[in-house]
């Protein structure tokens, strides 16, 4: 061969050699830059975990919690810790921890000294965490056995105490004990450190926060170098910023979806991730003091009660509400079991969704007292839920079913806060609200908080035989029986009608045209950014 | 005069008073703060150990007394939902509400003030009527909806300005469009009937006699004279547009007072409601005297108390 050739052919060989690893480094490191649009940062106040999730929805990317959800079935998987075993008794719960996990900024490796303090956050004073409940009620004390275990000692035995380790709500993020002792709470809160694949890096009160990807986040490097999380409050808005390329992720209603489309932008679906249900409020506990016995779905005659629960139910058409108000993004199929979804542990897949059938509805009035529904008022809240604020039309539309079979329904529109409030004081009688309830690892774990007479807040019913079944249910540690529980639980809530399920439905985000992300499965996300290294803007 | 601002201040402490117990106790009424802070999975022991902690289990007249014993020092308390310094957060964002609403008020100003000459000067002609109209519009036409009219056309559809949020000099267009329209069209119409006023006097009249150029009449003459009321009232303009920004700012995503304000509404913020009401109050109390004593500069005639 030519020596000259050769010379050329060698010299672009060793340049291809030379060039490759090089190209394999750049495409490894994180590149590029993706603006989120929230309509809130929330209270900007990052002393977490002594927040609630839903307010530190921006700063999630910065931490990890102990476990987290595998991609594909969102079932518990490695987080910070590698293991975990509950004892016989369910009495202690321990953790193994993953080792070489270092802190953001240099602030040193994490270790279970790291968790206890966490652990103690979450308990001041002045915490709004779920986790502080959840620590008062379940944990005794916290020990550290050495840099990578721990465990917690429980007063109770407890199969739920693991779900609470989750990335999702309850929030459990783990923080840097030196870090929080060095500079001191106020400054943690203003500038969060934690594990995981993005550290904080700016903040402008009322405007975004900026987070920059760890190159070395032992999970692996995220594909984006720059977060940027903006609040815009107003959607139209966020979507005039989606078009223009302001933003390039949004979470959108149903009746935007149109625009979207138009404007050939993408449409992310979390797909089952919240059950539309109506709330039938006023079905308290006699002695309530709230309790009115007028109230057609809630009066001492259990039988006339249940018929008036079940005619409002079947005058629903929720095929056409996913169809016309959900656009199609929702379903009703397998949605009958209230606060229950597929594939979830004491699912039961044989209870039917009841038809639409108003002459069926007026028929049971008419046996349940009411041969004029016109004498059966209620008054149906449209006010959209604080977290997922896509209820209102859906009970629009529900409330106008209602007068199609003659019952006189007045419209209301407060807030959420008052509605919550009343809600806690069991002084709703008479009104019915959509609740678009999320997805939980069991039912019953949702179901404890809401329907149970002494929670708090009360959204279906109180019932003493559902009081009996959920205590039965939380105190039994044998999955496969606890399933058997909730299977028997969600009957008998079919059976009463308690409040009535309407429908599977999506959140959505709109995006870019080039924007790509492998988020969880949308039935356990309830709709925080997940898998925020797993995003990216494609040429 | 020296005499007449000391008095002034000592109305102003005492409507500041006023104002602070009103908001104090009126905040109060509006329900539990704890509902929205707490998760629905929080307990009723960590609702009452939170209202422990923010003090709210006090009666509310103790509750009064602690927050002026602190007020009186500076210190307006800590926000509940921010967990900062009141102060520090309305130090924060004041800034971007004062200066979108300079902004606006300048350019309301520059619009109405020459519609409003014009339209006085040629009254009776379609210069006038067209100035009438504009004023209709732009008094009757919903913030909002123009909001959102002039992002979509300028920002999407042309490209020309960023939709949302604050950052260059670009981002201030839409906001300070959207609150001088219907400051505009106020301030055109006093302008045109001061005008109005000035231009049937008799020193007018004999400015005209004498042969000066219209123009002269109008500008030199006249308009110093039909300022005085335009000035005070967009200085009142000003404050109101601090406080009444909030629909502006919802829409282009403005970090200002007036979002702030609501939000904390929303969320029973009670330390932040009670900072920011006074903060405006004080802003509407400091616009007031200022309108006062520009008045009795400008105006050699009026003259406050015994000099």
């Amino acid at each position: 061969m030519n020596t000259r050739i050769a010379n050329t052919l060698f010299v672009c060989l060793i340049a291809l050699l030379l060039g490759a690893p090089l190209e394999a480094a750049a495409a490894d490191k994180p590149i590029g830059t993706i603006v989120i649009g929230l309509p809130s940062l929330g209270p900007e106040d990052w002393l977490v975990p002594a927040r609630a999730q839903a307010g530190a929805t921006a700063v999630m990317p910065v931490f990890n919690t102990l476990l987290e959800r595998d991609d594909k079935t969102g079932k518990p998987a490695p987080g910070l810790a590698v293991k975990w075993e509950s004892s016989k008794d369910g009495r202690t719960w321990t953790f193994d921890l993953r080792k070489g996990v270092q802190f953001h900024d240099g602030w040193g490796e994490f270790t279970a000294d790291d968790v206890k303090f966490s652990y103690q956050v979450a308990l001041r004073d002045d915490s709004t965490s779920d986790m502080k409940g959840v620590f008062t009620t379940f944990v005794s004390d916290v020990e550290v056995v050495n840099p990578y275990r721990v465990v917690f000692h429980l007063k109770s035995p407890s199969w739920q105490f693991l779900y609470n380790f989750l990335e999702t709500p309850p929030f459990f993020p783990i923080v840097s004990k030196k870090y929080f002792d060095k500079v001191g709470w106020q400054e943690a809160g203003k500038h969060p450190i934690g594990t995981g694949p993005y550290r904080f890096a700016e903040h402008k009160l009322g405007e975004y926060v900026r987070l920059e990807a760890v190159d070395t986040y032992w999970g692996g490097a995220p594909y984006t170098k720059t977060l940027i999380i903006r609040g815009v409050p107003e959607e139209a808005t966020r979507l005039a910023m989606l078009q223009t390329g302001a933003l390039n992720l949004t979470p959108i209603g149903f009746d935007s979806l149109a625009k979207v489309r138009s404007a050939g932008l993408k449409i992310i679906r979390f797909e089952r991730l919240m059950q539309m249900a109506v709330d039938l409020e006023g079905q308290y506990l006699p002695s309530r003091e709230g309790y009115d016995p007028k109230v057609p779905w809630a009066q001492p005659d259990h039988e006339k009660a249940l018929k008036v629960r079940k005619a409002l139910s079947l005058a629903i058409n929720r095929d056409e509400i996913v169809k016309q108000v959900l656009q199609g993004m929702g379903s009703v199929a397998g949605s009958a079991q209230l606060q229950a979804f597929p594939d979830m542990p004491g699912y039961d897949p044989t209870l039917k969704v009841d038809p639409y059938d108003p002459a069926l509805a007026k028929k049971l009035l008419a046996e349940a007292g009411y041969p004029d529904p016109s004498k059966i008022s209620i008054t149906m809240d449209s006010t959209p839920h604080a977290a997922r604020p896509v209820n209102g039309p859906v009970a629009q539309a529900i409330a106008q079913y209602w007068r199609n079979i003659g019952i006189t329904v007045k419209e209301q529109n407060s807030d959420f806060s008052t509605l919550t409030e009343l809600m806690i004081k069991r002084k709703l009688a008479g009104v019915a609200w959509v609740y678009p309830t999320p997805a939980f690892d069991e039912p019953v774990l949702q179901l404890l908080t809401i329907t149970y007479s002494k929670g708090r807040v009360l959204h279906f019913g109180e019932y003493p035989a559902l009081d009996e079944l959920i205590d039965k249910t939380i105190a039994e540690l044998d999955p496969e029986k606890r399933s058997e529980l909730q299977k028997e639980m969600g009957r008998w809530m079919y059976d009463n009608a308690i409040a009535i399920p309407v429908c599977y439905a999506d959140m959505l985000w709109g995006a870019s045209r080039n924007f790509e992300w492998q988020h969880l499965p949308g039935q356990v996300t309830v709709g925080y950014i997940n898998n925020p290294e797993k995003m990216r803007l494609t040429k | 005069m020296p005499r007449y601002i000391f008095g002034r201040a000592i109305q102003s402490l005492v409507c500041l008073l006023v104002v602070s117990a009103v908001v104090f106790y009126a905040a109060r009424l509006t329900g539990d703060p704890t509902v929205l802070l707490l998760s629905e999975m929080a307990t009723t022991e960590d609702a009452a150990r939170l209202k422990k902690h923010l003090g709210l289990d006090e009666p509310i007249p103790v509750q009064y007394a602690l927050f002026l014993t602190h007020a009186v020092r500076g210190d307006l308390g800590e926000s509940t939902r921010l967990h900062r310094p009141v102060i520090e957060v309305l130090a924060a964002r004041l800034p971007a509400s004062l200066e979108l609403g300079g902004v606006a008020i300048v350019l309301s100003l520059l619009l109405a003030l020459p519609i409003g000459v014009y339209a006085a000067a040629k009254r009776g002609t379609m210069i006038d009527v067209a100035g009438q109209m504009l004023a209709v519009f732009g008094q009757s036409m919903p913030l909002f909806w123009l909001g959102l009219m002039l992002m979509l056309i300028f920002a999407v559809w042309l490209g020309w300005l960023p939709v949302a949020g604050r950052g260059t000099a670009l981002n201030y267009i839409l906001p300070a469009l959207t609150m001088a329209w219907a400051t505009t069209a106020a301030i055109m119409r006093l302008t045109r009937s001061a005008m109005l006023e000035v231009l049937d006097s008799e020193y007018i009249k004999l400015a005209r006699i004498k042969g000066l150029p219209e123009w002269k009449v109008v500008w030199k003459h006249a308009f110093k004279n039909a300022l005085l009321p335009v000035v005070t009232f967009s200085i009142l303009l000003f404050a109101e547009m601090i406080a009444g920004a909030i629909v502006t700012e919802t829409v282009f995503a403005w970090p200002g007072v007036g979002q702030l304000l609501i939000s904390s509404v929303y969320y029973r913020d009670f330390p932040m409601v009670q900072g920011t009401v006074l903060l405006l109050s004080i802003l509407f109390i400091l616009g007031n005297l200022g309108v006062d004593i520009l008045y009795a500069y400008l105006n050699p005639k009026i003259r406050y108390g015994r000099e």
